[in-house]
């Protein structure tokens, strides 16, 4: 079976030693773990775990399978990226070059919805959110000018094309 | 009103009670001290099974479990003693055995300093367990009991492990007790089956002309092994087992093929690649009973019934899941199953049976020319003279394949032995928890000299409490199904499976356990006898035939069809 970007997401207690337990579930089939967020969910006491892995359609099943068997965690399914609304947001670290190429300075803030967060001698600290692609393109794009310092990217935030209704039933 | 106060250790005994515990295995050490020292106080309530080694401790609690139905309890201190219990829990997560373990662990401010004998025991056991938690205050320990014990219980039973923090034994709390109620967070506990289902089974059932129940360990779990029976008696439906299923139907029942697998009997594994209906209740196609997944009944549709979701489709695809318990789904299939003659199947089942039952005649059961004794017979022989609602305990290797196929079985949960880990030296350990949950039972056990060594020091446990274990070892000097390994597909290149023994019957002798060593066919019968009239501990070593293999069996990575017979 061809091994695509799966993204689990899972609705926990948030309590010690659940995330140790579901990240086990990847490290017993040797799966290396792409990216992993977890916040706090729209209900109190409930976190929201996200992780992204490329694997085959039959391990994520069998991952699922087994994380919904777990008593700490309370709904648990996978996705492909595009079956959900699925962002990232990272902090580019730029040359204060930056802003003496107008054409791309302005590109940046009006095409890319980028921002500007900080401005000093040494540094400009810029952030944007947008799906990993974009994100990637910025970072390159930079490189190439080398304006890039430094970056750093937020894991992944996503959210179900799913009624609030149809959620809460499977959580609450 | 500070009086009203007792101490975490305190909490957590009578906790233990309101849980029903009446037996625990354990074995001290200095974290665990404070609440050692409160069982001093509860010694009449509570037994407590000192054991020479905490792996036999949790092997104990496993058979106690396994011949009760009820979780097992074992006691470790941190560090050592709980690393000690690993392998019993994995053990137990593989075989869905329910334990409770109670490790100590240091104090909670010590928690992360590298303190005396600190070990990270709930990382360590996170993949092995089906729940388990660090109690680091007193006023956790009543809730925390009663939740570990539900889920050790509920669904698919499996270990729990609470690690009880030293401050936390200490401690002083107000005592009360609530039952567990699990939260219905994830909906209904198990959702209804749609009748759609139940009707597809029944029709499905009805309609085949061969079909096959499989009776794992499952049955046996939800208590439904008469269910399984009538189901079988109403549609006329041979019935075979999984290894751990053996002993939920009676051997001697006429429509029982034995059980399945790599050294199932040749019924079984034949009649599960003719069968054109699998009927599977409470078991998960364990690679072992399969054999290679594309060979596996070729000609069968599958209804797989099983409590845990994650089973369906994770070896073998399934054409019906019924997802609940077996007593439960059987209950609901039964009133639509007709009786069907099936003469051609009931036929075919007859004439492999005395093809299978021929084999081991002449393999096995008839005195050899040498003089030497077959594990078979003497397992045979055990059977014959051995009251038919023993408890027979196996250790893994050649000893518990020749157990379980010549063991004969008339009540459920009469089979105790190491099926999904294969952990060498459970046996004996095991046959405690078994004795010492079933008092009024015979416990026999058929161990290997490989397995028995690797918990000998158990044998201290049986002095001590004068458990009256039947053990039998059948000792071939060699690690026996390694060594068959060995001959068959490495070239008899025997590497480092020769063992050189010690006398074990004179070993025996040192603990006080009466023992007697057969070198010779003609003393077996009477040796056997006796060791089955014999009120406490006894030991049989049995010098059996040196190099023999168990067959028919199933080669890794063949399918059932390609067993090899000799």
């Amino acid at each position: 079976m061809e091994n695509k970007e799966f993204i689990v997401l899972a609705f926990v207690n948030n309590q010690i030693s659940v995330l140790n337990r579901i990240t086990s579930a990847y490290l017993k089939r040797h799966i290396n773990i792409e990216s992993l967020n977890v916040s706090e969910s729209y209900i109190k006491g409930i976190s929201t775990v996200v992780i992204s892995a490329i694997i085959s359609e039959e391990t994520v099943e069998r991952i699922v399978n087994q994380l919904n068997n777990n008593i700490d965690i309370l709904n648990v399914n996978y996705f492909l990226q595009d079956e959900l609304i699925y962002k990232e947001m990272a902090l580019y670290k730029i040359s204060p070059d930056f802003i003496k190429d107008s054409l791309f300075f302005n590109h940046f803030l009006n095409r890319l919805n980028g921002k500007i967060i900080e401005i000093s001698n040494e540094y400009i600290i810029a952030e944007k959110s947008g799906s990993k692609a974009e994100l990637d393109a910025l970072k390159q794009s930079l490189e190439r000018k080398n304006l890039l310092i430094s970056y750093a990217r937020s894991g992944n935030v996503v959210l179900q094309r799913e009624p609030v209704e149809s959620l809460l039933r499977k959580v609450s | 009103m500070e009086n009203s106060k007792i101490t975490g250790a305190e909490a957590m005994l009578i906790s233990l009670q309101k849980e029903g515990v009446d037996t625990i295995f354990g074995y001290p050490g200095g974290t665990i001290m404070p609440l050692y020292d409160k069982l001093f106080d509860y010694q009449q309530q509570i037994r407590h099974i000192l054991v020479r080694h905490e792996q036999g401790a949790v092997h104990a609690a496993q058979g106690y479990s396994r011949a009760t139905g009820k979780p097992g309890v074992c006691f470790a201190t941190a560090g050592p003693g709980a690393t000690n219990l690993v392998t019993g829990i994995a053990d137990a997560m593989m075989d869905s055995t329910p334990l409770v373990c109670i490790t100590a662990q240091v104090g909670y401010d010590k928690l992360g300093s590298n303190f005396f004998q600190e070990a990270d025991t709930i990382s360590i056991t996170i993949p092995l367990t089906k729940w388990s938690y660090q109690i680091t205050s007193a006023s956790e320990i009543t809730t925390i009991m009663s939740k570990a014990f539900y889920i050790a219980r509920s669904g698919r039973p499996g270990p729990v492990l609470i690690s009880f923090t030293k401050n936390a034994q200490t401690e002083l709390t107000r005592f009360s007790y609530t039952p567990y109620k699990p939260q219905q967070i994830k909906g209904k506990m198990l959702p209804e089956i749609p009748s759609v289902s139940i009707s597809e089974a029944v029709n499905m059932i009805n309609n085949s002309l061969m079909p096959l129940i499989i009776s794992g360990q499952g049955v046996l779990i939800s208590g439904a092994s008469d269910k399984c029976m009538e189901l079988s008696q109403k549609g006329n439906i041979p019935i075979i087992t999984t290894l751990l299923g053996i002993s939920s139907v009676p051997t001697n029942y006429i429509l029982h093929g034995g059980f399945a697998g790599m050294h199932g009997s040749l019924t079984a594994n034949h009649m599960i690649q003719k069968s054109d209906l699998l009927i599977a209740i409470g078991m998960r196609f364990s690679d072992r009973f399969t054999g290679e997944i594309p060979g596996f009944a070729p000609n069968a549709k599958i209804i797989h019934i099983d409590i845990d979701k994650a089973e369906f489709d994770k070896c073998v695809k399934c054409d019906l899941k019924l997802h609940g318990d077996a007593l439960q789904t059987i209950k609901l299939i039964m009133p639509g199953i007709k009786y069907r003659k099936r003469e051609e199947w009931i036929r075919y089942m007859n004439q492999v049976k005395i093809e299978d039952r021929n084999m081991i005649e002449s393999m096995y059961l008839k005195e050899k020319k040498s003089g030497s004794i077959s594990m078979a017979k003497v397992v045979e022989s055990v059977a014959e003279w051995c009251c038919n609602d023993s408890i027979i305990v196996t250790d893994v290797g050649q000893n518990q394949m020749f157990a379980a196929r010549f063991s004969k079985f008339s009540n459920p949960r009469n089979f105790i032995t190491s099926g999904g880990l294969g952990t060498m030296g459970f046996g004996l350990p095991a046959a405690i928890g078994a004795i010492c949950g079933k008092k009024e039972k015979d416990v026999i056990i058929f161990t290997g000299d490989g397995g028995f060594q690797m918990s000998i020091h158990e044998l201290g446990t049986i002095m001590k409490y004068n458990l009256p274990v039947k053990i039998v070892v059948l000792n071939n000097s060699f690690l026996g199904m390694v060594r068959q390994w060995q001959e068959l597909f490495f070239e008899k290149r025997y590497s480092f499976t020769e063992m050189d023994n010690p006398d074990f019957s004179k070993i025996a002798q040192a603990y006080g356990i009466l023992s007697y060593k057969i070198m010779n066919f003609n003393d077996l019968e009477s040796k056997i006898k006796e060791m089955i009239s014999h009120k406490g501990p006894i030991l049989l070593e049995i010098d059996v035939t040196k190099e023999e293999n168990i067959f028919p069996m199933v080669p890794a990575g063949k399918s059932l069809d390609e067993l090899i017979t000799q």
